[in-house]
């Protein structure tokens, strides 16, 4: 696509507000949002290297109520933006050793406040079960547990939001699927960079 | 350019520690007048168009800049602690060119004032304020050269309350953001003057320098075009080029060396193998930080100064000073906006200031030092954006709810926020220590930062913060909101070797020399015995040029300290 089609189609998509705009600031080449449609890539075959098949449904349920896939006009969800292999890629990151061991009991205590309370792993509760088993390590509610709850929480969080926005280099955000729902692209930064809009 | 000289084994004209805001002027200015300098660095050297990417979690949550916190950790002191906490603020950016790589580069001048606080205001319950030896006046020529010799951009003449200035900026006003009429018309509505924010950012190409390409990921971020004025790209490229200078990264100071005169003869410190070399100079220049300046000096203890080098005032370490920090931020329909202020991706910068609120007109008479308003749009990195979103509450939003905040943010609203760069006023509860019962990975013991806000920096803030938030209503948000009150900005620091006139009150004299050690000069943040009501960049390398200037005065007169022609 030559750079002139693809400011034709970048304006368009834009619903025609930002014609004006993105004409005008041609000398710029400001970052216009890649006009691709949103959908998942096909998955490519990722062997788990740090967590075990045991623990991948509770993972992947957890990771799911925390970037739900079904949320109405949200971003992609935890299963299109790759996040369980995302985080299985940062576990093997030499900094990161230290958390090893928080982040496989975490996955052990969901199940096994989930079978103290409702009989069933964590798995297979129903979405509003495992947001309240969620939300109360989040606040530190769950009684009795010496484990860090609220760090675990916290911890997962905020790899499930680096996967999720984070460059597509690291497992997570494949075709920058979550960037493209945004309209944004952090490597289109001005007409230097060959291959975004040029 | 010139080869670089290696002068490993060998005593040279002068030894800089570090090579940011403070450390590269000096080497510019003394290569270009013919001494040998050799500058270290304990970061890499990262290379523009190579290493400089927007790649978030490599150059905002890893250790880009700062180091992990199980290799180098700082200690932090607060009241609610019984024990500091190893922390990684306090660092700024461990690399060439120092937090000049990944400043936003807010290039505003102190105000005349800043100077003398101590007499505009007496004796301040709790403080430890003093006035400057020098003035505005001392200082100003040097602001005029940082500018051009940086490429700073602005429009001299903005408004009613900028500082002196001999003429226009050197360089023309950066592109904007339309949505900075909403600054402009908010402001003006409350009758308030908002001006464009000066920068360290290039709006027209200088020699091999690009200007601004415009790629929204300014601060935090490596400019990958040379466009940010860090020493990188404005300084040491030609300080390199005279053939009399020699960067060494990964080069990690731990003591300075002295005699039995007490004069300075090397500086110690770890190669990357992790190898004790000694670098000897006839004048060793400190840049590493106010923190780690103060911890290199108080790690430099010998018979004659038991307590730490340059410490006879029993200074070092005390009078650490930051900036106050407060943030807001204002929502605005799109929808309801002017069409030329809808498009979401047009340029990042929105280049508005308010220095109205730097002496606060309710606190006339009393203790009125308020601070500096600069507007922005929210940074562009994506995941710091959805953390920012899911903090707004208490508990924190996740999941769907989390969700729908990012689809308001992304496609139905702009979002304008304000940070408050407020006075930090010396106290005797802020304070650099090294105790050393914490080391680093060298096995150096590490700082401790003591951190306490004194409570008319906290009041006064928020103030200034308030003003901001009316700015947000006068412009018609539809919800404005606080982010950040009573904060801390780290990465602006200041006054651990305060300069002063007399020795048992200063570390160091008016020209940044230590009273103790006359070939000794400390040229970062720490010469500062207040903290300004401004991002404190600017200041340190005008400082920095005007010590430089002194000391290849003195280097030229001989005094037999340097041989001045060189070899």
């Amino acid at each position: 696509m030559d750079r002139r089609t693809f400011l034709i189609r970048a304006v368009q998509l834009a619903g025609g507000v930002a014609g004006l705009h993105v004409a005008s600031a041609c000398r710029r080449d400001p970052p216009t949002p890649d006009a691709g449609p949103i959908v998942a890539p096909p998955a490519k075959p990722y062997a788990l290297q740090f967590f075990t098949p045991a623990e991948v449904p509770t993972l992947e349920a957890a990771l799911e109520r925390m970037f739900p896939s079904d949320g109405a006009a949200g971003p992609p969800g935890a299963q299109a933006a790759h996040l369980l292999e995302y985080l299985d890629r940062q576990m093997m990151e030499p900094h990161f050793e230290s958390l090893h061991r928080m982040m496989r009991t975490g996955v052990l205590y969901l199940d096994k406040l989930a079978m103290r309370e409702q009989k069933q792993p964590f798995a297979a509760l129903p979405a509003a079960a495992q947001d309240d088993i969620l939300a109360r390590f989040q606040v530190g509610a769950v009684r009795g547990m010496t484990f860090p709850q609220q760090r675990f929480f916290d911890t997962l969080h905020s790899f499930g939001l680096e996967g999720t926005w984070g460059d597509p280099k690291y497992g997570g955000n494949p075709d920058k699927i979550v960037w493209r729902w945004a309209g944004i692209d952090p490597h289109c930064g001005g007409h230097i960079y060959a291959g975004c809009g040029g | 350019m010139a080869r670089m000289p290696s002068w490993l084994g060998e005593e040279v004209d002068v030894c800089i520690v570090g090579s940011g805001a403070g450390g590269a002027p000096m080497a510019l200015e003394l290569a270009k007048a013919g001494a040998r300098v050799v500058v270290l660095e304990k970061g890499p050297w990262y290379k523009e168009g190579v290493d400089f990417d927007h790649d978030e979690i490599r150059n905002s949550r890893r250790a880009m800049w700062v180091p992990w916190i199980s290799d180098e950790p700082h200690l932090l002191k607060t009241l609610k602690d019984s024990e500091p906490v190893p922390s990684t603020s306090g660092w700024i950016a461990n690399c060439v060119g120092g937090g000049t790589i990944h400043m936003s580069g807010f290039f505003y001048r102190l105000h005349p004032d800043d100077f003398r606080l101590r007499s505009r205001y007496g004796e301040l319950a709790g403080s430890t304020l003093e006035d400057w030896p020098i003035g505005y006046e001392e200082l100003a020529p040097w602001y005029d050269k940082v500018e051009r010799e940086v490429g700073v951009s602005g429009l001299a003449g903005g408004h009613p309350f900028e500082p002196p200035r001999s003429g226009p900026y050197p360089q023309p006003p950066l592109d904007e953001n339309p949505l900075s009429g909403l600054v402009d018309q908010g402001a003006r509505k409350l009758g308030w003057h908002p001006f464009k924010t000066p920068r360290a950012v290039l709006s027209t190409s200088v020699g091999e320098r690009s200007e601004c390409v415009y790629c929204d990921f300014c601060g935090s971020y490596g400019c990958e075009s040379g466009a940010k004025g860090s020493t990188l790209a404005a300084l040491l490229p030609r300080a390199l080029a005279t053939g009399r200078c020699e960067l060494r990264p990964h080069s990690m100071a731990f003591e300075i060396a002295t005699d039995a005169e007490g004069r300075a003869t090397a500086v110690r410190y770890f190669d990357a193998a992790g190898a004790i070399v000694e670098q000897k100079a006839k004048v060793v220049v400190v840049s590493a930080t106010s923190i780690e300046s103060a911890r290199l000096l108080l790690n430099s203890t010998s018979a004659r100064s038991p307590t730490g080098l340059a410490n006879s005032s029993g200074l070092v370490g005390k009078n650490l000073t930051f900036s106050t920090l407060a943030k807001g931020y204002g929502v605005f329909e799109r929808g309801k906006l002017p069409e030329a202020m809808r498009d979401p991706h047009t340029i990042h910068f929105l280049q508005r200031s308010l220095r109205d609120h730097y002496f606060l007109a309710e606190r006339k008479g009393e203790y009125d030092k308020g601070g500096t308003l600069n507007f922005l749009l929210p940074h562009r990195n994506p995941i710091y954006t959805a953390q920012r979103l899911s903090g707004r509450q208490q508990p924190a939003l996740w999941g769907a709810a989390l969700q729908k905040a990012l689809h308001r943010f992304y496609h139905e609203v702009h979002e304008l926020e304000f940070e408050v760069f407020g006075e930090y006023l010396p106290n005797p509860g802020t304070a650099v220590t090294v105790d050393g019962k914490v080391r680093d990975r060298w096995g150096i013991p590490v700082a401790t930062i003591h951190l306490f806000n004194h409570p008319e920096d906290l009041r006064n803030s928020e103030r200034v913060l308030q003003h901001g938030l009316e700015v947000f209503k006068a412009a018609g948000a539809a919800e404005t909101g606080i982010e950040t009150v009573g904060g801390t900005t780290f990465v602006l620091q200041h006054g651990t070797c305060r300069f002063g006139d007399n020795p048992a009150a200063s570390v160091l004299n008016r020209f940044c020399q230590a009273h103790d050690v006359p070939n000794l000069y400390v040229v970062d943040g720490s010469f500062m015995p207040t903290s300004g009501g401004v991002p404190t960049t600017l200041t340190i390398m005008a400082n920095s040029f005007r010590v430089a200037a002194h000391l290849v005065e003195r280097l030229k007169a001989g005094g037999g300290e340097v041989d001045a022609g060189g070899r």
